[in-house]
């Protein structure tokens, strides 16, 4: 009997054992798909960084150019330009993640105050409709605005006796420029994430505070600001983790590649770009790119490893 | 364990399937030409016409394909350095010829040349080959054309029959501000000065040549010293003059950032404009801008290795059938009847001949590539209408009149300053625009823009060019 | 009237004051955002000639739709470009969040040996990509995808992002759902196609719009690959324009300007018009969306 009992327990532990099995083989070929396709267009090409490293040549391709070392990234480290770049990358980074984040917060808890429900859609539709444009269309819109002959904000600026100013011979308006059109285009798409989370307050809390007599500005300050930190400091260090990176569309399309305002509008995509457009050096580029990588990769484990202390949850992997 | 297997496979074969099909597009022996511009929508029938030419003389077919000219730089980049099949392309302008050269994107021709196409070798007059040469080797075929442009400004007759102005007293750019003083004071709302082309080449072209990078090199052969451009005072008497003039509103002000001006020009917004003379060129700008005008010629004819290399047709390096290539480049450069179908289509359906022979074109018929420079030797071309009977006799004429550039045969080897060069061309580019147009002081960041130059290397690549250009004249 | 009703008549007043105010401060925000496309829309709206003279205006100062009928004249173009697009944006919709969701319902199972590492090993390729010419001599003389539909679909199915988005929302449906319906006998795929996906709704509507935007928005894959005027992209034909004026203003410095045609450039309303053209179908397909799109994009991004 005892033995029975225990053949019984074998058979199903291994058959369990098997479920299990079946399960996560069932699991993993969901994977394929997604595996495959990346391999083939991601991880393939890769082979392709070794032109950091070459005097690319097309006659003898990828493989049969000569090597040149560390030629390449001497090139770039050594050009001023690695210095200006760097700095409006960073710079420029660094102003949209904090603007973009107290501009959408701004939005999400006033709007979270807004009772009606039917207008509060119909204003957030409105706020997200700019980040469904291609900077390309963007970049008309602006040059409605900025043009100087025809363009209206110069037009306004005459009316008030003010003298035109040529905004694409301006480097230094350029960075006010791309700040608020990152705003403009990203602000609704933004808050949703914070207006959300505010949807997800114990209104249990609110009705205390309120009970205690507190205005709605304290409330805002002690009650619903403390209960969005955690969520402010993982999307914030999740886009440090990005900081290396530009938005190629917003630098090339909106400055429309004019060479006078490159000083402070250069940043590492665009730099990249024309290296091997314009100048054609694919060993400098793809030299270039390997550097960026880098540094973003090293940022992105230091940041992943914060995030996974703050919550685990949240970390990427 | 099965599904995965055979999942993977399933994978594995569409990846194939895809790489399979791509195949089936392989091009059965046809010579693939790559030029800029927009795909003619007639262009089959055209083609079809083209290769019973070609089939009958020298036995292939030939498949144009066009990228868009804003494109084509970029794609032939990409082409060539992924060993894209094709055969013949165009390089010049856009596609830049020496840049191709020097990434090995185009066939050494020169024995080519000598074997299977003497004809060509001969049709072209000697200074064409001898610009092509990049240390002795030929790479592509010069399309002939007009090859010494003059530089001139263009009056717009609209506008100047207003006025009581002796133009034939403007020999210096300086000569012309009374006139635009004039309009200035007598119209509303139009500029009388448009710089966005030139800049200061006005006042410098006639003495300097450019050999990279703003170092130049005296045009009369005089000195085999090069200079810097911005230490010249021919130079330094433009910028001045350019800021003069924008400073007095000669020159709209928000230049800078105008991007191309055509419009402006068609609707009447400027009173002078600037453009390239040759034989034919008033009718052909003013059907462009549609107004009348005359030019003011303000450059002797001087032929220069840039102009020559503005459009030529070169042999890819992984062209399988390199002869058939150079026959094709010889009958398209040699026979008549196959240049005038590329050019203008089939005659009675895209275009019809007049009673002169002069070819009138027939609207929305499908095919109008409107470039026969693009194709090759433009004096075969039939005549538009309109054009005057002995255009290219006087354009052929007037290349071979011209006073040849010192430095005709010298091509810059870029390698060893190569980053300095594009360090240069960003520090220039942030300029270019802003002297073109004289929209800044030029006591204000003239010292400014040296040192930037310096710090970029300006010194490098001029020491590099007398270096080269020393060596080029030693060996002559 | 009591003490107390009074007080909250007050409360009720302060409140309707308040709502006012908050309400009108959007109306404001809601007009910056809007301006741009109402300015955009108007000079598509102007007289060429009008605008060479006297600049642009919100409201046209002399109407016109020559704009309009000058980009719909050559109808074939644009039409079959608005095919093209449509087509390939709605194909990869479907497919690439099918693709991705397909891996991301595994990812969020934490009794999944190596997820961790197919995380990372999906994540790993926003960091290194092998750059132009490789990916282009792959597509082009391995895959043979240029000039044909499926260099618009097959490139870039995975978006690591979504997928981590579409992961953090499957993460958030109860475990014991799966479990039971496990012990049930139902196969992995049953769970996935009968369970996962309906529960999943919101942030599988969220990725499909944002595939369906990005390729909407796509001009470089038709620059890069595309010969064959069939198959050229709406996008591309926006962004052509903007290349062949950079290209004038090039040969302008370099003398040689005389090459380009630059009357065949559109004029400025034109260009503006096309804008138009191009962006407009792309905002009218976020409606259908909304109904799901907080929801999905809320919990997905958070955890993502």
């Amino acid at each position: 009997m005892k033995e029975a009992k225990t053949t019984e327990m074998v058979k199903n532990a291994s058959k369990k054992r098997f479920k299990v099995k079946r399960v996560s083989l069932q699991l993993y070929s969901m994977c394929i798909p997604a595996i495959i396709s990346v391999f083939v267009f991601s991880y393939l090409p890769m082979v392709g960084v070794i032109l950091a490293f070459k005097n690319y040549k097309y006659s003898k391709g990828i493989f049969g150019s000569d090597w040149v070392g560390f030629k390449n990234f001497e090139y770039f480290f050594k050009s001023k330009d690695f210095f200006v770049i760097t700095r409006n990358t960073l710079l420029l980074n660094t102003i949209f993640i904090i603007t973009g984040t107290v501009a959408a917060l701004f939005v999400a808890i006033m709007l979270y105050n807004v009772k009606s429900r039917a207008k509060t859609k119909v204003f957030q539709t409105i706020m997200i409709t700019p980040h469904f444009l291609s900077w390309v269309v963007v970049s008309y819109m602006v040059f409605a605005l900025l043009n100087p002959s025809y363009g209206l904000v110069n037009a306004l600026l005459s009316k008030f006796g003010i003298k035109g100013i040529d905004w694409y011979s301006t480097p230094n308006a350029w960075p006010v420029i791309l700040t608020l059109f990152s705003l403009w285009k990203h602000v609704g798409m933004d808050s949703v994430v914070y207006y959300a989370a505010l949807m997800g307050i114990d209104s249990s809390m609110l009705e205390a505070a309120e009970v205690d007599g507190a205005t709605n500005f304290k409330k805002t300050i002690y009650v619903i600001l403390p209960t969005l930190i955690p969520l402010i400091t993982i999307l914030t260090i999740l886009k440090i983790g990005n900081i290396f990176r530009a938005d190629f569309g917003l630098f090339y399309q909106l400055t429309r590649d004019v060479g006078a305002l490159y000083p402070t509008t250069d940043v590492i995509d665009t730099y990249i770009f024309r290296t091997m457009r314009v100048v054609g050096d694919m060993g400098m580029g793809a030299a270039i790119g390997l550097v960026q990588s880098f540094v973003g990769f090293v940022l992105v484990i230091i940041t992943n490893a914060i995030a996974n202390k703050i919550d685990p949850d949240a970390a990427l992997f | 364990m099965k599904k995965v297997i055979s999942l993977f496979l399933a994978g594995l074969m569409v990846v194939c399937c895809l790489s399979l099909s791509g195949c089936g597009k392989k091009k059965g022996g046809k010579l693939v030409w790559l030029l800029p511009g927009d795909q003619q929508p007639d262009i089959a029938a055209v083609t079809e016409e083209i290769n019973k030419i070609t089939k009958e003389k020298i036995g292939v077919e030939v498949e144009f394909q066009y990228i868009d000219t804003g494109a084509y730089t970029e794609r032939m980049k990409m082409n060539m350095a992924s060993g894209y099949d094709f055969d013949l392309c165009f390089t010049g302008y856009v596609n830049p010829y020496l840049d191709a050269v020097n990434k090995e994107g185009l066939m050494d021709i020169t024995d080519l040349l000598e074997k299977e196409a003497p004809k060509l070798k001969e049709a072209l007059p000697d200074y064409a080959w001898e610009v092509a040469k990049v240390n002795d080797k030929i790479y592509a075929v010069p399309n002939l054309q007009i090859m010494a442009p003059q530089e001139s400004l263009i009056i717009f007759k609209d506008i100047s029959d207003k006025y009581d102005f002796d133009f034939s007293t403007v020999k210096e750019m300086e000569d012309l501000e009374p006139y635009l003083e004039m309009v200035k004071n007598g119209e509303n709302g139009i500029f009388p000065y448009n710089a966005n082309r030139s800049g200061t080449n006005f006042w410098t072209m006639n003495k300097y040549e450019d050999i990279s990078s703003g170092v130049v090199i005296k045009t009369d052969g005089s000195t085999k010293e090069v200079e810097l451009i911005w230490d010249t005072p021919e130079y330094q008497k433009g910028v001045k003059t350019l800021y003069d003039w924008y400073s007095k509103g000669y020159i709209r002000p928000d230049a800078l950032a105008a991007g191309d001006d055509t419009q402006d020009f068609i609707a009447g917004r400027f009173a002078t404009g600037t453009a390239g003379w040759k034989p034919g060129a008033e009718e052909q700008n003013k059907e462009k801008y549609q107004r009348d005008l005359f030019f003011i010629k303000m450059q002797e004819p001087y032929l220069k290795k840039s102009n020559c290399l503005a459009a030529m047709t070169g042999i890819s390096y992984n062209c399988k059938n390199p002869e058939a290539a150079i026959k094709l480049l010889e009958l398209v450069n040699t026979d008549k009847e196959l240049y005038n179908l590329i050019c203008f289509g089939i005659e009675g359906k895209h275009y019809e001949l007049n009673e002169e022979g002069k070819v009138k074109k027939i609207e929305d018929s499908g095919y109008n590539p409107n470039a026969d420079w693009k194709f090759g030797n433009q004096f075969n071309a039939y005549l538009l209408e309109g054009q005057e009977d002995n255009l290219w006799e006087e354009t052929a004429e007037l290349n071979l009149s011209a006073k040849q550039s010192p430095i005709l045969g010298f091509v810059l080897d870029t390698e060893p300053i190569k980053t300095e060069i594009s360090q240069v061309a960003a520090v220039s580019g942030e300029y270019t625009r802003v002297i073109a147009n004289g929209a800044k002081n030029p006591d204000e960041y003239m010292d400014e823009y040296r040192k930037k130059l310096e710090t970029a290397g300006i010194y490098t690549i001029k020491d590099e060019i007398q270096r080269q250009i020393d060596e080029y004249w030693n060996k002559k | 009237m009591t003490k107390k009703e009074n007080k909250s008549t007050g409360l009720k007043k302060a409140e309707k004051k308040r709502q006012f105010i908050l309400s009108f401060m959007f109306v404001i925000i809601c007009a910056i955002i809007l301006f741009p496309f109402l300015l955009l829309v108007s000079v598509s709206l102007s007289d060429e000639k009008d605008i060479v003279f006297n600049g642009y205006n919100i409201i046209p100062r002399v109407f016109s739709t020559n704009a309009y009928k000058y980009v719909f004249k050559n109808p074939t173009s644009i039409l079959n470009a608005y095919k093209v697009t449509i087509f390939y944006s709605v194909v990869t919709m479907v497919l690439n969040t099918l693709v991705m969701a397909l891996i991301a319902y595994p990812l969020s199972r934490k009794e999944l040996k190596g997820r961790k590492g197919m995380s990372f090993y999906l994540y790993f390729t926003t960091l290194f990509s092998g750059g132009l010419i490789p990916t282009f001599i792959l597509n082009t003389q391995y895959l043979h995808l240029g000039d044909t539909m499926w260099i618009y679909i097959l490139p870039g199915m995975v978006s690591v992002w979504h997928v981590f988005m579409l992961r953090a929302f499957i993460q958030g449906i109860p475990n014991e759902i799966v479990e039971s319906l496990r012990i049930d006998g139902a196969s992995e795929y049953r769970i996935f196609f009968g369970t996962i996906i309906p529960l999943s709704k919101p942030v599988i509507a969220t990725v499909m719009l944002f595939t369906f935007l990005n390729k909407w928005n796509d001009w470089m894959t038709s620059m890069l690959y595309i010969n064959d005027q069939k198959l050229i992209s709406l996008q591309y034909l926006l962004q052509r324009i903007m290349l062949n004026v950079q290209l004038l203003q090039q040969s302008q410095q370099a003398g040689t300007s005389d090459m380009i045609d630059a009357t065949q450039l559109p004029t400025e309303t034109v260009r503006m018009a096309m804008a138009v053209a191009v962006a407009g179908p792309a905002l009218l397909v976020f409606p259908f969306f909304q109904k799901y799109f907080t929801k999905g994009l809320t919990v997905g991004s958070v955890k993502g």
